[in-house]
């Protein structure tokens, strides 16, 4: 699956971005460029789903990729997809639900979310057998407190919770696959069943560590997706998502960027309040653009500006700003080209 | 009475060989030193007394992970009022516990963090009640794990008043015993010395021409005898290359790698699928093994061996802690010995790092003001572990080149200092090639395998409970170990979700 996203990145980033920009995108750097980025190229799915992603298995990974000669890297370092590597994208890409990863909304709470099942499901399964001395899965405070919490006050109706979380669970593994099922179950912990390690996973899945941890990482997306969309019939489950609000999907800064606009602010005002450079505001209205269905494009350039940019968009299929702002001229600049480029998918966007 | 406060708080009925003994005298004010096998429960002797002492019981330990997996178990067992405190504690964490300090009963704490000035001041304000020095042969040069850090540990039992000390350790010499106490300034010191071969385990080596071989040794040993079993290797890479090989060749048998580079989380799994026999095999480096209690380890293969006598003992000593029959198999090929050589190497800075960096604090030593040597920056910069620059740096300090960082003006003649340290690191050096060549000549011997292995810690042997060893009477033939018949099967996930989730509720009903 590793590759899979790989070659997918490459493709949809049509060589206009280096292969640093997709190892920033699975690890979830936060900058302003990577979210961007995600958003430009549609890869906000894939944003912060490998975090551990260190630099060398990266690279050492893509450099298997150029040795197999599914991608070239040009003399500027942007990789492209070779004839080979767009067949083999298309032979596999359909074996991984990538649709399935919903990285840029859950990256933040799907750690805590399974950390959260996972220690419980720990403690229940012992308390029930009555042993009360075991070594938790995680040595996170947070977690270990929020599980307390939730034990201390269903003490007395344990039972329902096991029998619940069991008829929850089993409904959403039931519809998928064998082999997915056995992942998640398998790295589950409780009484006299310690949880598989990602190398063992690796070993009897036969697939790579990168891998497993994707399979793992896909399948908590879809876990809370699945409790989104049938709150009602999950309501042992649902206590452990946690809601997050839009706001965190944009950075810090930007968030109070967007503080300041909603305030009725204006660019020079907020640049002379934040003590920031024009341009960095600029990257916050566009970050905040892409997230924001409501925000408003046209206090930045006039219809006619907008719908000349669209057009040369959508004529030679690019992104490229160079190339834009070339050709529409100079009556538009890069700032309004980007806000053109953020708000032009989101109609479709926000019906999904 | 004690018995009584071991059921209540270990739910242990007896006590073990010398535990009783040493807890009583610990407990009458008087300073100990105890040497007790490996297995044998050595923290009882202060983890009990911590329980039932007023104030704090401050235990040193040189072993990180040793000190967080036992406060982990401490912690599932009951007894909260402990922490550890190493470098591993984050910033804000270390605050939070400094200021709190006062509300543990026992604190593990890392030799170095008896630099941290804090600490000490915080310390110096709890009553200490008991001050134990865990792995006391560290102490000594001549012990197999020098640490520097430890000769300053008589200053801190100075500082904090002198508490009763209790100096515990599976592996030390006459001569390291000596040492301790001498290094301790401890002179009142009551001993405890307990032989530290273990009855229960015997012990053989097996020779091969080619090392290619001693896989398949182990994979037919397995197969007759798949009892639980830990292998060790002295490198990463072979750990996880002989569970590549062994689970083809075992497909019967649940086996598993443990080594430092893995991540926290899949370590804490393998090391719990272990201890709840979830595993049969463990192919494994040193960094395994401290910390973990598990009674029913059979066998204990070494397909690599380690630098000394000593670490053997320690690595043997986790076999049949339940006092069942176990054995100890070596496997040795030709050139076995180039790998801890080369190990050993590493461990000591070579000449010419010392002369570099002895130069660099020379020259630097009118920058002075905010100049500080930095641990991590001096490692990079000539390309020292973390061992070479704990060495060189105790070394720099004893010569008064410099001190907590700074480097010193007034030293004399850095010449003199350079080849005295050249020397000394060739002295150890080859102090550490000889502990090594003991080790193989061990196991080149042609006699009584326990006596050999025993003979420089103490005058005698226990008898032999089941055999002894290869040259007095072993064969596998006659070894019937005790050991849980495996089921390795598949359950699919529905089965395992509905155990994991529905047993207890089920078996109610």
């Amino acid at each position: 699956m590793f590759t899979i996203l790989l070659l997918e990145c490459v493709r949809q980033f049509k060589g206009e971005r280096t292969l640093s920009a997709i190892y920033h995108l699975f690890s979830g750097k936060r900058s302003a460029q990577t979210l961007q980025d995600a958003h430009m190229y549609s890869l906000t799915n894939y944003f912060g789903i490998l975090k551990s992603l260190r630099r060398n298995v990266f690279d050492k990974q893509t450099e298997i990729l150029r040795d197999k000669q599914l991608i070239v890297v040009n003399d500027k370092g942007f990789p492209f997809l070779t004839h080979y590597g767009t067949e083999y994208l298309r032979n596999y890409l359909n074996q991984h639900n990538l649709s399935s990863f919903n990285g840029l909304k859950y990256e933040r709470m799907s750690h805590t979310f399974l950390l959260r099942l996972q220690l419980f499901i720990q403690t229940v399964s012992n308390m029930e057998k009555g042993i009360n001395s075991f070594i938790p899965i995680t040595d996170d405070q947070e977690t270990q407190q929020w599980v307390k919490l939730i034990y201390v006050r269903n003490r007395n109706k344990l039972d329902s919770w096991l029998e619940g979380l069991y008829k929850e669970l089993y409904t959403f593994l039931i519809n998928l696959s064998d082999n997915e099922a056995e992942i998640f179950v398998d790295r589950l912990t409780g009484y006299q069943k310690i949880g598989l390690s990602k190398e063992q996973m690796a070993r009897k899945f036969n697939l790579s560590y990168e891998d497993v941890e994707l399979e793992l990482i896909k399948l908590t997306h879809q876990l809370i997706r699945h409790i989104g969309e049938h709150i009602e019939n999950n309501p042992f489950l649902s206590n452990f998502v946690q809601i997050e609000t839009d706001t965190t999907f944009i950075t810090n800064s930007a968030a109070y960027t967007y503080q300041l606009y909603n305030k009725g602010y204006g660019i020079e005002e907020i640049v002379r309040i934040r003590n920031l450079k024009e341009s960095t505001i600029q990257d916050h209205l566009v970050e905040i653009a892409y997230v924001d269905p409501n925000f408003n494009v046209n206090l930045f350039l006039s219809k006619v500006q907008y719908d000349q940019i669209l057009k040369i968009i959508n004529e030679h299929d690019t992104k490229k700003l160079k190339l834009i702002k070339q050709l529409a001229g100079n009556d538009v600049d890069y700032f309004q080209i980007r806000l053109v480029i953020a708000t032009q998918n989101l109609p479709s966007e926000r019906k999904s | 009475m004690l018995e009584q406060q071991l059921e209540t708080f270990f739910g242990h009925t007896n006590f073990r060989q010398g535990q009783k003994e040493i807890i009583t005298d610990i407990l009458s004010g008087k300073d100990v030193l105890g040497i007790l096998p490996t297995g044998s429960g050595k923290s009882i002797c202060y983890q009990l007394p911590a329980r039932i002492l007023e104030g704090t019981t401050l235990v040193i330990s040189p072993l990180i992970s040793l000190m967080i997996d036992q406060v982990k178990q401490l912690i599932a067992s009951g007894f909260k009022e402990v922490i550890a405190i190493n470098s591993f504690l984050a910033n804000s964490d270390r605050k939070q516990v400094f200021h709190d300090l006062s509300k543990y009963k026992l604190i593990y704490a890392s030799p170095e963090m008896l630099q941290n000035n804090v600490f000490m001041e915080k310390l110096k304000k709890l009553t200490v009640s008991l001050f134990v020095i865990d792995e006391a042969h560290c102490i000594s040069q001549w012990g197999h794990e020098f640490r520097p850090d430890y000769l300053k540990l008589n200053e801190t039992i100075n500082y904090l008043n002198h508490p009763p000390v209790l100096a515990l350790s599976a592996t030390a010499t006459p001569e390291v015993q000596e040492d301790i106490v001498h290094q301790l300034d401890c002179p009142l010191m009551t001993r405890h010395i307990y032989s530290m071969d273990r009855d229960n385990i015997a012990f053989i080596v097996e020779r091969f021409d080619h090392f290619n071989q001693k896989l398949e040794y182990a994979a037919n040993l397995l197969k007759r005898f798949p009892v639980p079993t830990m292998i060790y290797f002295s490198s990463r890479n072979w750990t996880e290359q002989a569970v590549d090989i062994l689970s083809k060749k075992l497909p019967n048998l649940r086996i598993a790698f443990y080594h430092g580079g893995m991540d926290q989380t899949d370590r804490m799994l393998v090391q719990q699928q272990f201890m709840n026999d979830q595993l049969d095999v463990i192919c494994c480096t040193s960094a395994f093994g401290m910390g973990i209690n598990k009674t029913n380890i059979r066998l204990v293969i070494h397909f690599h061996l380690p630098t000394q006598m000593e670490s053997f003992i320690q690595e043997v000593g986790r076999a049949g802690r339940d006092g069942e029959s176990s054995v100890s198999v070596v496997l040795v090929a030709p050139n076995d010995n180039q790998l801890p050589k080369r190990l050993i190497e590493t461990e000591l800075p070579t000449e010419a790092q010392s002369k570099n960096v002895i130069s660099f604090i020379t020259e630097h030593i009118h920058i002075q003001n905010n100049f500080r040597l930095v641990d991590t920056e001096m490692m990079k910069l000539f390309h020292l572990s973390e061992t070479q620059w704990r060495f060189l740096k105790y070394q720099l300090e004893k010569h008064g080149m410099i001190k907590e960082g700074r480097i010193l003006t007034d030293f004399h003649n850095p010449h003199h200092i350079e080849s005295h340290i050249t020397t000394l690191i060739k002295n150890r050096m080859q102090y550490k090639q000889e502990k090594l060549g003991a080790l193989f000549e061990w196991v080149a011997g042609e006699s009584c395998r326990r006596k050999n292995l025993f003979l420089s810690f103490q005058t005698d042997v226990n008898k032999p409970k089941y055999m002894c060893c290869d040259h007095c009477d072993f064969t596998f033939n006659q070894w019937n170990p005790t050991f849980n018949t495996i089921k390795n099967e598949n359950i699919g996930w529905k089965k395992q979700l509905k155990q994991l989730f529905l047993q207890g509720i089920n078996n109610e009903e």
